[in-house]
């Protein structure tokens, strides 16, 4: 990993939307989030605008998106029905982010309900959620074999909606 | 109603608003209740295999990836285990920032809790969102504390969750002294947010069910326990030292759930908040004690669902506490100390209290410093077995005065009553597009 800051408070993000990776580390491919921003942040100019947000519950995706008060690319493992390995990048207008039930979050408030909660609060900035289809979420690993192996397109595709200057909640 | 009428047949397969899946089912009919249960189907994480072959100085930080709630809760439950096996002595200074990074995990998990998983309940919404739009001041208070205790878990530990600064006999990065005051003021600061919270609070209308029961804690002669003492039961009105955990816990498993289940003196204990405070109550700071006074906390409390009313009792004591231990901090000052030890074998065993109640960890370790076994006993699993007993006990009282949606619901506030974490699992988005 690069020295990213895995702290919500860094200063200056420099110009653009925030890019935010989520997930959890040692959790199959729920780490993606985590590894994409962290390798987009290697390339030039997009440093400065990369955060981590390991294992956030609501309250704080809620505060960091209020606090931030800008437009953020949110990237995640997401369950899109899709083939595994693939993605999507979609506004949260666009879809329907379902409040998960089952354990697959932190006691049933993740990303899609602290978004959902600053949205309530006043948020009103364009959100664009980057989602990877997962192959393997087991427990004790990091990303699978798989996904290492699609990484350099994920991570392509990732640099190509960051780089398309400012975000729209339209579809692309 | 002729209760003779009253069939129904409860079953909630997802209990939302909890950790894990917690499926709830009760069958009556003919006036009788046929089965209640609370059924667990997790499946097994294998933390305590995942830690074998490990150095003694990564089980800590492998172990607190069980939780991503109560990390530090598991953190330092593993170091002070480890340590006993290693034979490590810690400095006074350590013990001080242990506390205090215990206490920020205690109000983080229970501000949580509080406001984000059980007030909906109690304001008649189904989640955290709605009550955004109702209530939005009320929320905004929630993320305003919440920040606070993330940022000074961020300031003892490095990081929100899963701190990487504490490690084994010490710390590998102190806080400055700036950052300590800092966080002083804004835990002064956030004072009229706690006393807003006494306010929501005391609005609450809890439901008037009792049933008494063995209640379980940490108990310390010095302090209200949080971090250290011996095992208590107010059954036997007596403790136990720690190393003695697995009289008290008496693992058994039941067809129904794949959490492994406990009992101790009676059928079933209870651990958590209100244990804490029932066995504790003495020790709490005076601005604890009013607000347990303020919230109708009266103990000992054989209601449940109160558990909620002593997590913000909590609450007020972490932040008292915190300001006092914070203050004596800046008052002595932080020194870098060594923190290398000598590997050996042996095994070590240790408690401490996380916020959904009390935890054991077990290590034992070759002459190499390799762990060859670890065993961890969580609050949820001590505590599953309660909540179906309490379960079992409700239906049959309020039947006659509730219709089915209300009985779901109570059964549902009852289970997150508990604040249980039944799995700590990954999170991912679930995700239908709109056509």
């Amino acid at each position: 990993m690069s020295n990213l800051s895995t702290s919500p408070a860094i200063p200056d993000a420099g110009a653009g939307p925030r890019i935010v990776g989520l997930g959890t580390r040692h959790s199959g491919d729920d780490e993606i989030g985590l590894a994409l921003v962290s390798a987009l942040s290697r390339s030039p100019g997009f440093h400065p605008r990369c955060i981590l947000l390991e294992s956030a519950d609501a309250a704080t995706v809620a505060t960091m998106l209020l606090e931030w008060d800008r437009p953020v690319v949110l990237v995640d493992a997401a369950d899109m029905r899709l083939a595994p390995g693939e993605s999507r990048c979609f506004s949260d207008h666009e879809a329907s982010v379902l409040i998960k039930t089952s354990s697959v979050s932190t006691h049933g408030l993740g990303l899609a309900e602290g978004l959902g909660i600053a949205r309530a609060l006043g948020y009103d900035h364009p959100v664009r959620i980057f989602g990877v289809q997962p192959f393997d979420l087991s427990p004790g690993r990091g990303l699978s074999r798989e996904m290492e192996a699609r990484f350099p397109l994920l991570l392509g595709a990732l640099g190509r909606e960051c780089s398309a200057g400012p975000l729209s909640t339209e579809p692309a | 109603m002729d209760l003779r009428q009253k069939t129904y047949n409860i079953d909630v397969k997802h209990v939302t608003r909890v950790e894990g899946h917690g499926r709830i089912i009760v069958s009556t009919g003919e006036g009788a209740v046929k089965e209640v249960k609370l059924s667990i189907t997790e499946a097994n994480r294998f933390f305590e295999s995942f830690v074998k072959g490990m150095r003694p100085a990564d089980v800590p930080w492998i172990v607190s990836r069980i939780c991503g709630i109560c990390c530090v809760g598991h953190q330092m439950t593993a170091t002070k285990a480890v340590e006993a096996a290693m034979g490590i002595q810690v400095s006074p200074q350590t013990v001080l920032l242990r506390k205090l990074l215990t206490e920020s995990q205690f109000l983080q998990s229970h501000v949580l809790h509080v406001y984000f998983l059980a007030v909906p309940d109690y304001l008649g919404v189904k989640s955290v969102l709605p009550l955004a739009k109702t209530h939005p001041e009320v929320v905004k208070r929630a993320l305003r504390l919440k920040k606070l205790a993330n940022d000074y878990t961020t300031v003892f530990g490095g990081r929100t969750l899963h701190p990487m600064a504490n490690t084994l006999k010490g710390w590998r990065k102190l806080p400055s002294l700036d950052e300590i005051a800092a966080l002083r003021k804004r835990v002064e600061d956030s004072i009229p947010d706690i006393q807003e919270t006494l306010k929501v609070a005391k609005t609450l209308k809890i439901p008037p069910y009792e049933r008494e029961t063995e209640y379980v804690s940490l108990k310390h002669p010095d302090e209200y326990a949080l971090y250290d003492g011996d095992v208590y039961s107010s059954d036997t009105k007596s403790s136990v030292p720690v190393d003695r955990y697995l009289e008290v816990t008496n693992e058994f498993t039941v067809a129904h759930s794949t959490t492994k289940w406990s009992k101790w003196h009676r059928d079933s204990y209870f651990v958590g908040a209100l244990a804490r405070v029932n066995n504790n109550f003495d020790q709490l700071l005076p601005e604890a004690k009013q607000a347990a006074e303020d919230l109708g906390l009266r103990v000992p409390c054989y209601n449940p669902y109160m558990n909620n009313v002593a997590q913000i009792v909590e609450v007020v004591h972490c932040a008292y506490n915190s300001a006092r231990m914070l203050d004596e901090v800046l008052g002595s000052g932080l020194k870098e100390e060594d923190i290398s030890y000598e590997v050996r074998a042996g095994r070590g065993i240790a408690s401490c209290e996380v916020p959904r109640g009390i935890l054991f960890h077990d290590y034992t370790f070759d002459e190499n410093g390799r762990c060859i076994a670890g065993n961890a006993v969580i609050p949820t699993s001590q505590n599953i077995n309660n909540v179906e007993q309490d379960m079992k006990a409700f239906v049959p009282r309020m039947l006659p005065s509730m219709s089915k949606e209300e009985l779901t619901l109570h059964m549902e506030m009852l289970l997150r009553a508990y604040d249980p974490c039944i799995s700590c699992s990954v999170h991912m988005l679930d995700v239908e597009f709109v056509d």
